[in-house]
């Protein structure tokens, strides 16, 4: 009897193991084919507008972010600026993946962004701008 | 009778302990800047935007924009020995964090000419367990 509770007892603590993913985004997907349109001296604020909408930051709030600077895990939003001469567009993704084999769990977090920032000049019109895709790793 | 001892030992055991491994990665890694890359009084705003892309903070300062790029791990381990089925008493408990940062700070003037650049990358000395 304990011979054959045994296999059984293995199997009970095998069948004990699990996986979980959890997926996160935040903010809007930057218009990436817009970007090579961007001229500086060229393009004004109303096209950035136009082609990116409201930025991040006006448009909608960065939980993540909040929550991560809020614990010291982030350096918190791009531009904090009391006057518009930089318009910041960005995109958060969050990656969870949880396996758990028995007495082992391991937990990995994985949080990145695509970030474009343009800055204006005193006519409106862009005086440089950067871009960045940073949530290609998370694939 | 001393088998059932045994696996009755061993699922005590086995539902007695634990160990959790938590890794935590917040932001892009730092863009790899070249010797000669940057310069200062040479190289302009344009050219980092272009080159390392958008900073994770932008600070506006009386004598000039300052740009910092950072990239945040976290590695947690604990070990963890508590009574399983009655108290859930915690016999034994370890862990272990680290928390370690890659940081660039990029120093303007109020032309958007680079006047300094500082570099920390503390990701290298994270145990690998």
């Amino acid at each position: 009897m304990i011979v054959r509770l045994g296999p059984l007892l293995l199997l009970s603590l095998l069948c004990a193991s699990g996986c979980a993913i959890g997926r996160y985004e935040e903010g809007l997907p930057i218009a990436a084919d817009k970007i090579p349109q961007i001229v500086v001296g060229q393009t004004t604020r109303k096209e950035i507008l136009d082609w990116f909408g409201a930025p991040t930051g006006l448009a909608d709030a960065s939980l993540v972010e909040r929550l991560l600077s809020d614990r010291e895990l982030g350096p918190g939003p791009v531009a904090d600026l009391p006057f518009a001469d930089v318009l910041v567009y960005r995109l958060t993704r969050g990656r969870l993946r949880l396996g758990s084999v028995i007495l082992f769990t391991y937990l990995d977090f994985h949080v990145a962004s695509d970030t474009l920032v343009v800055f204006f000049d005193a006519d409106d019109r862009v005086l440089y701008f950067g871009y960045r895709r940073g949530t290609d790793v998370l694939r | 009778m001393c088998c059932a001892r045994a696996l009755t030992a061993l699922l005590a055991l086995a539902l007695s302990t634990g160990c959790i491994v938590v890794r935590t990665y917040v932001g892009n890694e730092l863009p790899v800047s070249g010797d000669g890359q940057l310069v200062p009084g040479t190289t302009t705003k344009a050219d980092v935007l272009r080159d390392l892309g958008p900073p994770d903070r932008l600070v506006h300062q009386f004598e000039g924009d300052m740009f910092v790029y950072a990239y945040i791990r976290r590695n947690e381990g604990t070990f963890l020995l508590e009574e399983p089925v009655f108290t859930h008493l915690t016999i034994f408990s370890y862990t272990k964090e680290q928390e370690k940062t890659d940081r660039m700070v990029v120093l303007f003037d109020r032309a958007g000419t680079l006047t300094d650049v500082f570099v920390r990358r503390g990701t290298e000395q994270l145990d690998p367990y």
